[in-house]
């Protein structure tokens, strides 16, 4: 209480700058009366609405920017009339201003309103996406930690030796090759050539391995080259010669005590990658046709299907924003030295 | 120093053993294709270029007295209107249902699609994207189709059709016994009327309905089986508003009424019954798949597979690679893969009509007002540019023919026959003028109208018009419908270069260009593709509505329309083909839409699923699924 924003003199507040400041303020303090992680919390949330406002500006801004989806949609017969109808019924006839009012309106609402194309709710276009897109991306991420883990422990307690090569290398061509690129190179061997895989489209749990791998696999050479790095900075460290000095058993020196410690910058890292993997799927999902978020809003796109866009838009920026608090707060399960302030 | 060696070692044969894989070129043959892969791939051969010794550019004015067309031969139509008011009411004897094949209705027929769009059943809210789904599934059926073999339109939903001699009132007997899918009753004139009333009510986005909202003052259900449609004078070309086209997209689908009535719009949007065609709507999820099931017994066409399932491919490699291992059993694919995929044991074929690539030199916009008298607004239009030499001044006879002797200068250094056979490897052939393609072109081309490759003719032209060093233009290529749509633009580009005409090529998708087209913003120039089609004359085509329409190609000037107005009064088929001929003649001259090449669409089909099919002239693509035989 008797904070120093609350005692901003009322004689000296000048409208709307003053209130600016004390917003800033509360959101940099959280109100009074709570305790540290509540204004952790508190903060982080104030900043996760103003992220996704900020978004929701852009986003709406940029849709426009694209062009009016009457020019795309009507026909060439279409007259001014029709035209005109056609934007008071999506509510293209008003001001940009305005649009975006009605439009936050029915988003704090939870409606996302329909989609111009296919008139109907752009939630429910998105949530029929939404799963194909989560499987794909837990299973590409599934393959990034089973894959880049272990291969980044093995790399550092192998430095220089022939499985550090052959695990560097491995990270260097899913860093360095485009993901549509490494997509039909492997639709070519394991699809045509070797028949094993189907080449495309969702039919069952084998149509996941493929693009599972073209997507994670650039996540998997990121996360052994985390692992490895934080590894090799560990197993220098003083505790880990007193453990080996002690007599402690190899692998529990590197699984137990090296590991849990190495971890912190994957784990960052491995957060936003699953946040990645399911919104930024696009190149992959058209690649093998994979009907999931990223094609609906390449199909948004190419139709100026503006309220698909813009839902689409905001999913992903709600899902980067949740993973990554959810990463701060494991941050602290993960190393107690680290403290809410 | 052997560790890092050994590094780039091992980095190195990773690398190599992908590239390999990647460039094996081991086929191996689709699932249920033969071994045997043919010998050569049976696509016909592209027909023959107009003559090589072609007339320079035409003087001004237009021939007053056209000359008979030089191809009307007697067994095809006289005219791509094929119905003349005041003709002999036609009553075409009633098709007996194809008998379905010999092992019936079976089995599933995969069709790889670049895009599966939302189909939709209402007239007023169907855009032109939903129409083309819903025809290429033959669901829904239109008053009369294109024949299977023939340029010509024979009765469909319709029995025969006839005018009155005023040419004012179109009497339509309907066919009897048509059940609508869904159980929702028989088809009558009721709904027709609704069909035809729902797809022009106001705020309807349904294409191709200029005519008819223009001309149609009312819609009668005379009788359960009569309808007919009252004129506000006559029009030759209303009736194409009839049909299964163009291409799809603006096609008069016949819906339930019962069903919209019981509905509502929106959920009968929505639903998926209400058809009448040889399939019905399983399933469809826009952007990934649609299913479609065979009508039993249908009143047209029993089809011998019992499902057509289209599953979306957007990316072209992934569809040849389902093509290749039998996932998918047709689909377009581009030209480059024809070796590769006949190799294979697919067989290669042709659709029906050709993609028209043509060049816009933009900013002619003339038009103060429409030939009725309606204000053009705004005007000047944004993309006039007086200033650009395809362009001048509206108002100087001078600078309008110098800007013409320019436009002639741009389309005589383009080698056309070059682009066919070095970009387009022979599956193509020089384009006809102003938008004459496919049967258009087989009806209607004239040698007159061909365009020499001349770059000597070319440079002279420039100097003419004062523009000896030549000049710096902007081309806009507009990527959405052909795959080497990006190459032939370059190729255009370097032919003008070599006359003096400097290039600067945008690339951008049709989509992200057409606001600017719709707003007349442009002056530049747009080089566009189209995929195979019909190829409408320009009379009934997006000319026809310029500059009333949404689309424009860049130019809005009179003569052409004042040609299109003229044919609207003919009552017979050879004053349509006289003034069709002087219209075309009109274009040559002006060179307004510069005709590059026409290119063929070609298609895969797994020849273990896929035996005789006969695609109807018109189908504009992959479509009419029950005309496919079993092999």
């Amino acid at each position: 209480m008797g904070r120093e924003w609350r005692e901003i003199p009322e004689s000296t507040k000048a409208f709307p700058l003053n209130l600016y400041a004390e917003f800033l303020q509360l959101a940099a303090t959280g109100p009074p009366g709570i305790d540290t992680v509540q204004k952790f919390l508190f903060r982080r949330l104030t900043a996760a609405v103003v992220t996704l406002i900020t978004v929701s500006v852009l986003v709406f801004a940029l849709a426009r920017m694209q062009g009016d989806p009457r020019t795309v949609l009507l026909s060439d017969d279409t007259t001014q009339a029709d035209y005109d109808a056609w934007g008071r019924e999506f509510g293209l006839d008003k001001p940009i201003a305005v649009q975006y009012l009605i439009y936050m309106g029915k988003l704090v609402r939870g409606d996302l309103g329909k989609s111009v194309l296919q008139r109907v709710p752009v939630s429910k276009l998105m949530w029929s996406r939404i799963p194909n897109s989560a499987q794909l991306a837990a299973l590409a991420f599934a393959f990034s930690i089973i894959i880049g883990v272990p291969l980044g422990v093995l790399a550092a307690v192998t430095r220089g030796g022939t499985w550090d090569y052959l695990a560097r290398s491995f990270a260097i061509i899913g860093h360095a090759a485009p993901s549509f690129w490494i997509g039909l190179v492997l639709i070519f061997v394991f699809a045509v050539t070797l028949e094993w895989l189907p080449t495309s489209r969702k039919t069952g749990f084998d149509s996941m391995i493929l693009p599972a791998i073209t997507l994670g696999w650039g996540a998997a050479g990121g996360q052994l080259r985390l692992v490895r790095s934080s590894m090799l900075e560990v197993l220098d460290s003083e505790y880990i010669k007193l453990a080996r000095a002690k007599g402690v058993r190899r692998r529990s020196v590197i699984w137990k005590h090296a590991l849990r410690n190495a971890m912190i910058a994957p784990l960052t890292f491995a957060g936003l990658t699953l946040a990645g993997l399911i919104t930024g799927t696009i190149v992959v999902e058209t690649i093998f046709a994979w009907p999931g978020l990223g094609l609906l809003s390449i199909q948004a796109l190419n139709n100026s299907d503006y309220p698909v866009i813009q839902g689409v838009i905001l999913l992903v920026t709600l899902v980067y924003v949740v993973t990554a608090f959810g990463v701060d707060i494991l941050y602290a399960y993960l190393d107690p030295r680290i403290k809410y302030t | 120093m052997t560790r890092p060696l050994l590094f780039v070692l091992i980095t190195s044969i990773l690398a190599a053993a992908v590239l390999i894989a990647c460039s094996s070129p081991q086929p191996v043959a689709p699932a249920q294709a033969p071994q045997a892969a043919p010998a050569q791939v049976p696509v016909p051969d592209a027909p023959a270029p107009a003559a090589a010794q072609a007339p320079a550019m035409p003087a001004l004015p237009a021939p007053a007295a056209p000359a008979a067309p030089a191809v009307a031969p007697e067994a095809t139509p006289t005219s791509v209107v094929f119905i003349q008011p005041g003709a002999v009411p036609t009553r075409a004897a009633r098709p007996a249902p194809a008998p379905a094949s010999q092992e019936g209705q079976s089995g599933t027929l995969v069709i790889g699609e670049s895009d599966i769009a939302f189909p939709g059943t209402v007239p007023s809210l169907l855009s032109c994207i939903s129409q083309g789904t819903s025809h290429r599934y033959s669901v829904y059926e239109t008053p009369k189709r294109w024949d299977l073999t023939d340029p010509v339109i024979v009765p469909n939903l319709g029995e025969s059709w006839s005018y009155n001699d005023a040419a004012t009132i179109l009497t339509w007997e309907l066919r009897e016994g048509v059940q609508f899918h869904g159980g929702w009753g028989e088809m009558t004139s009721e709904d027709w009327k609704f069909s035809h009333e729902d797809m022009v009510t106001d705020g309807s986005i349904h294409s191709n309905i200029f005519i008819s909202k223009a001309r149609v003052q009312e819609v009668r259900a005379v009788e359960p089986y009569t309808v007919q449609f009252i004129l506000d004078k006559p029009n030759i070309f209303f009736i194409d508003s009839q049909f299964n086209g163009p291409g799809g997209c603006g096609s008069f689908g016949i819906v339930s009424k019962a069903r919209v009535d019981e509905l509502g719009k929106e959920e009968a949007h929505l639903d998926l019954s209400g058809g009448t065609g040889p399939y019905r709507f399983v399933k469809w999820d826009a952007g990934d798949q649609v299913e479609v099931e065979a009508v039993p017994d249908h009143h047209r066409k029993n089809s011998s597979y019992s499902t057509i399932k289209g599953v979306e491919i957007k990316e072209q490699a992934t569809k040849v690679a389902a093509l290749a291992v039998g996932e998918v059993d047709i689909a377009v694919v581009p030209v480059t893969e024809s070796e590769r995929l006949s190799g294979r044991g697919l067989d290669i074929r042709r659709l029906t009509g050709g993609g028209y690539q043509r060049l816009y030199p933009q900013g002619r916009f003339c038009m103060q007002e429409t030939l009725d008298g309606t204000v053009v607004d705004p005007f000047p239009r944004p993309g006039y540019n007086p200033d650009a030499p395809w362009v001048g001044d509206c108002d100087n006879e001078a600078e309008q023919d110098n800007a013409r002797k320019v436009r002639w200068a741009m389309s005589m250094s383009i080698n056309r026959q070059s682009m066919v056979d070095n970009i387009l490897g022979g599956l193509g052939r020089p384009a006809g003028p102003a938008e004459m393609s496919g049967v258009t072109y087989e009806k209607y081309f004239q040698d007159k109208w061909t365009v020499p490759y001349d770059p000597e003719m070319s440079r002279q032209y420039l100097s003419e018009a004062g523009w000896p060093d030549g000049f710096e233009a902007t081309m806009r290529v507009t990527t959405c419908c052909h795959p080497l749509e990006i190459e032939m633009g370059e190729a255009i580009a370097k032919f003008m270069e070599d006359v003096g005409i400097r290039v600067n090529i945008e690339i951008l998708t049709y989509s992200a260009n057409r606001p600017a087209v719709v707003a007349r913003e442009n002056g530049d120039w747009w080089f566009r593709s189209s995929g195979p089609g019909l190829g409408l004359n320009p009379e009934i085509a997006m000319l026809r509505r310029n500059p009333v329409g949404a689309f424009n190609p860049g130019f809005e000037v009179s003569r052409p329309l004042e040609i299109i107005a003229e044919i609207d009064g003919c009552l017979d088929a050879d004053c349509i083909d006289k003034l069709r001929e002087r219209q075309w003649d009109w274009w040559h001259e002006q060179q307004q839409i510069i005709g590059v090449v026409e290119t063929y669409g070609i298609f895969a089909v797994n020849p273990a699923k896929v035996g005789e099919w006969t695609i109807p002239i018109g189908g504009a693509g992959l479509t009419a699924f029950e005309y496919v035989k079993k092999p």
